[in-house]
């Protein structure tokens, strides 16, 4: 009998573990709208798990599963399946819909007052309804300066007081104290509390809004407060399934630290009875498991362990997508979402290190030529980078407000180098580097480029973006820092270029956190210091205009106004690559977050367990 | 050996105090601040006012005392902390230099406590996470678990498998088994964690080749079915624990049996086991009554590192194979500059690498008697 080398027969096992990567086929299922219905199909292995259970991958841990105390996305897209909201996104139309409210609010003409009706059916776990006071509560805790929520604090500030009707004990209003587009949708992403639950002796019902809205007003001060807040915000309210209350059709029923959080099916729910598809709650079991690690989710759809993700890489997607017995037995989609990838320019430097290299639009337009979009969209998306959406204006093309009349700017470099030499930019050493006499003395054009040093895609990215920045005479200085240092160099504006994302929803977008100037003036999100009076008024006005059509025009009329100025270079629109296996039915992929609605999704087959 | 015990414990103290001081500022020195970590939510589409998001981060930062000076003491005369300044008989006081402590910082508020959310670490408290807002004692005892049983597991294992390793090597040295043995664990040693981890995974987990163990977490998914037993419970979770008991294990068999190899040579040299010989008796009774209690040494200097290792964990092995453990909180917490769990972790590492010492110490007296810690006497 031969004898085989164990280390032969070893690189013969690894080349075959390695085999499937090289064979790349195109997804199943690629389509770019905003909502994609995937067939119900019966073409996979009959034999795997017929139990109405559906196995959700994440990528991280929920911080907590606190209604009001948190920040994290998984924590946001499990809240979606045990609490219930005022309203909710209606993924189907990409607009809002009513939650526990009848209908979309009535507002005043000022926009400052919005009216509500409670659903009469929603009923918490102990049987209690859902009462106007659980929507003062939830308000009120979350105001109160001694709840643990910093993340969502500042959104509640534009809350004056909540009214409940003296007639009509479902109805209540909610004054604002200034009108805002976002008035309405901000409640999307807040779950209401049961006020007997959270506040048994109703010791917020002691302090009104304008005592929690008041800066004198010493919280900490207050004994009867103090104790509450403590309590509220105790862990356990997050963490042990006993105490994770909700309106949602679906409870925690166990958390393993680091592993998975299993909710199941709440019996003789409020929703049970109701015709809407929203508010179903098809499978009996959902486990959400965490799993960090590129390889072993691989492993884990291979083994049919998972039945789902959203949150694959784009090699962990390309490598499945290939593999014949995951193509078999899962769909994958690449859906595209509303979070886009941009360069920035500080326009307005103010540190003393930071030269004025940015201050003409002219250069930053021959940097728009210069930065080479497609090659960066195939570094990220490898073959399905054709698929993918150019960003063109701060509007994403998914949005009717997307103003089709402008054009992507080309990789033109021709046409850079003369706007650079326009713009007094010669390489006048004969160094290969171009520089410019500025405030006296002669500054060469070397750009420092941040970028976060937390995937490779961002690394790859920015050295295209500097070979082909070389190909001008500009020297590229690559900066990768972590995300704290990035946002931190952002607000103070040291920096010269940075290379980052934002996220987005299909709700009305309020520019004055990412373009109004006094977002710069306060270090906030408004990094390239962009705006002036014009821009700034008509973000003013675009902010208040409750008419959808009339505020169409000037949202458009505003992304000219940014394509003028040329801030950002806009890169692309990011694509969530989503893989589902196909025992379910039922099943639509969104672009809003979380993707998925695993709530609704139907088991195909019929000898379920 | 009890003046010795007592004058180690001694010594505790104030290199205890130097390395919670230490873990403290170093930590504080990295650029960043935790509350921006705290107020990124899943929520930043909407418009917050950058004002507002600014007295926010200020509210937050003066309610952690993250707004205070780290530590806050002065220089200046013995006068200035005297309760009778006018006196013409204290006038002597103004020359004599006085370290002024003040107790409003953030080391006197995170070492005894801010009376609002932890009461300090000299009462054992640690205060709550920034990022899970879990009790800092709470989340490790979550953690670790995990982290000490792959700690103490694994070097079981390795002390099993190396020490007959070492001991055939030393008796045999030149034999075939040995140059086979030693080569293997020499290449074992070199190859890296994460590497060896995902080609395991990719061998031994995957359906494609041999699909024999699961390739994440540490038990079934969603966890156990109720009303089992707890040896199903075991049953159920072995196939978890094969692959990452090999990684934790197998980079310490070459140091182990290294060790194994030299410390019995040695042994077996000694005049004592010449005499045993000598005196007739076995080769198995010579090893095993003589030679082998003199190889406690290295088992007891490795052993002391196991604590330490437990809490450190392992960062890549536990994101790998997804086992909550302490690397990955560590690495989070880094990540987040969750101050709090960050000193807790540094403080127990330190003190239990020290109290670690301190009982390799007291082993290394009661395995061989020839070690003697008290002075002696010159004559």
């Amino acid at each position: 009998m031969p004898k085989v080398s164990p280390l032969f027969l070893f690189l013969i096992i690894l080349h075959f573990s390695c085999k499937e990567v090289d064979k790349k086929q195109p997804a199943n299922s690629l389509n770019l709208s905003p909502v994609i219905h995937l067939q119900d199909t019966s073409g996979f292995d009959p034999n795997w798990s017929k139990s109405n259970t559906i196995v959700s991958h994440l990528n991280a841990e929920p911080d907590n599963l606190h209604p009001s105390n948190g920040g994290s996305s998984p924590r946001s897209e499990i809240l979606i399946q045990t609490q219930a909201f005022l309203l909710i996104t209606d993924f189907e139309n990409q607009t809002i819909a009513p939650g526990l409210v009848t209908a979309l609010p009535t507002i005043s003409s000022d926009g400052l007052s919005l009216s509500y009706t409670l659903r009469e059916d929603p009923q918490w776990d102990n049987g209690e309804r859902l009462t106007v006071q659980d929507v003062i509560f939830t308000a009120k805790a979350q105001k109160c300066e001694l709840t643990n929520n910093p993340s969502v604090k500042a959104y509640w500030k534009n809350i004056q007081t909540i009214l409940p009707d003296d007639k009509d004990p479902q109805k209540f209003t909610m004054i604002m104290k200034e009108n805002n587009i976002q008035n309405m949708s901000f409640v999307t992403s807040f779950c209401i509390m049961q006020r007997s639950f959270h506040d048994p002796d109703n010791i917020l019902n002691k302090y009104s809004f304008e005592q929690l809205d008041d800066s004198n007003f010493h919280a900490e001060n207050e004994k009867e407060l103090l104790q509450w807040a403590q309590n509220f915000n105790d862990d356990k309210y997050g963490r042990t399934p006993e105490y994770l209350n909700g309106l949602g059709p679906y409870k925690v029923s166990n958390w393993e630290t680091g592993q998975s959080v299993t909710l199941i099916k709440k019996k003789n729910h409020w929703t049970s009875n109701s015709s809407e598809s929203r508010l179903s709650a098809l499978p009996d079991k959902i486990i959400y498991k965490v799993n960090k690690d590129e390889n072993s989710v691989q492993l884990e759809f291979k083994t049919q362990t998972l039945d789902v993700s959203t949150n694959l890489s784009m090699g962990t997607f390309t490598a499945l997508a290939s593999n014949p017995a995951v193509s078999t037995n899962y769909h994958h989609v690449l859906s595209l979402t509303y979070n886009y990838t941009f360069l920035c320019f500080n326009e307005k430097p103010e540190s003393p290190k930071r030269q004025k290299l940015f201050t003409d639009k002219q250069v930053r337009r021959a940097f728009a030529l210069l930065t080479p979009v497609e090659n960066l969209t195939r570094v990220v998306y490898k073959e399905y980078s054709t698929f993918c959406k150019r960003m063109i204006s701060n509007v994403s093309p998914l949005k009717p407000e997307f103003n089709s009349s402008l054009d992507a700017i080309k990789l033109d470099i021709d046409s850079a180098a003369k706007l650079l030499h326009e713009a007094g930019w010669r390489d006048t050493d004969a160094d290969g580097i171009l520089d410019k006499q500025i405030d006296g003395s002669v500054i060469p054009f070397k750009v420092e480029l941040a970028y976060l040093n937390s995937s490779p895609d961002w690394k790859d990215m920015a050295m295209l973006i500097s070979e082909s920045y070389a190909k001008a005479g500009i020297k590229t200085d690559l900066l990768p820092v972590d995300l704290r240092v990035f946002l931190e160099k952002a607000r103070q504006h040291d920096f010269d270029m940075i290379l980052g994302s934002w996220g987005g929803t299909p709700f009305p977008e309020d520019f004055t956190q990412l373009w109004h100037s006094k977002s710069w003036l306060n270090n906030g999100s408004n990094y390239s210091g962009f705006g002036n009076a014009e821009s700034d008024a008509l973000i003013d006005s675009i902010k208040t205009e409750i008419n959808s059509v009339s505020r169409r025009g000037m949202i458009m009329r505003f992304q000219e106004m940014i394509y003028d100025d040329q801030p950002y270079v806009f890169l692309f629109c990011s694509m969530r690559r989503n893989l589902i296996h196909k025992r379910f039915g039922n099943i639509s992929v969104f672009a809003d977050r979380p993707g998925l609605l695993l709530n609704t999704f139907r088991l195909l087959s019929t000898t379920a367990e | 050996m009890r003046r010795y015990l007592l004058k180690r414990i001694i010594f505790f103290v104030p290199t205890l105090f130097l390395l919670v001081l230490l873990s403290f500022t170093l930590f504080r020195l990295a650029p960043g601040n935790p509350v921006d970590r705290m107020m990124m939510g899943s929520n930043s589409q909407y418009y917050q006012d950058a004002g507002e998001w600014s007295d926010q981060r200020s509210y937050w930062n003066h309610r952690l005392g993250l707004d205070l000076p780290v530590f806050y003491l002065s220089i200046g005369s013995w006068e200035d902390n005297s309760l009778s300044r006018e006196t013409a008989e204290d006038t002597w006081k103004k020359f004599i230099p006085f370290l002024h402590f003040h107790p409003n910082n953030q080391f006197h508020r995170w070492f005894l406590g801010d009376n609002l959310s932890s009461r300090g670490i000299i009462r054992g408290d640690f205060g709550i996470s920034y990022t899970s807002g879990q009790r800092v004692s709470e989340l490790i005892a979550s953690r670790i678990g995990w982290s000490l049983f792959f700690a103490l597991f694994s070097i079981l294992l390795a002390y099993l498998i190396s020490l007959p390793i070492g001991l055939h090597a030393a008796q045999h040295p030149s034999s075939l088994f040995t140059k086979v043995s030693s080569t293997s664990l020499i290449i074992l040693f070199s190859l890296p964690v994460f590497w060896s981890a995902t080609v395991l995974l990719m061998l031994f987990a995957n359906p494609d080749i041999f699909y024999f163990f699961p390739a994440s977490g540490v038990q079934p998914t969603g966890g156990f079915p109720d009303g089992i037993t707890w040896i199903q419970k075991i049953r159920m979770t072995l196939p978890y624990l094969v692959i990452p008991t090999i990684c934790y294990t197998y980079s310490s068999l070459a140091f182990l049996s290294r060790i194994f190899r030299v410390t019995i040579s040695e042994v077996l040299k000694q005049d004592f086991i010449k005499t045993a010989r000598a005196k007739g008796l076995s080769e198995k009774v010579v090893i095993g009554k003589h030679a082998f209690r003199n190889t406690f040494l290295p088992v007891i200097t490795v052993f002391s590192s196991v604590f330490p290792s437990a809490i450190g964990g392992s960062v890549l092995l536990e994101t790998i194979f997804s086992i909550p453990g302490m690397g990955l909180t560590i690495y989070q917490s880094i990540d987040a500059k969750d101050y709090p769990v960050l000193t807790a972790v540094f403080f127990l590492t330190g003190l239990i690498t020290m109290a670690g010492f301190l009982l390799s110490d007291v082993m290394y007296a009661m395995a061989d008697p020839r070690i003697s810690f008290s002075k002696k006497q010159v004559s």
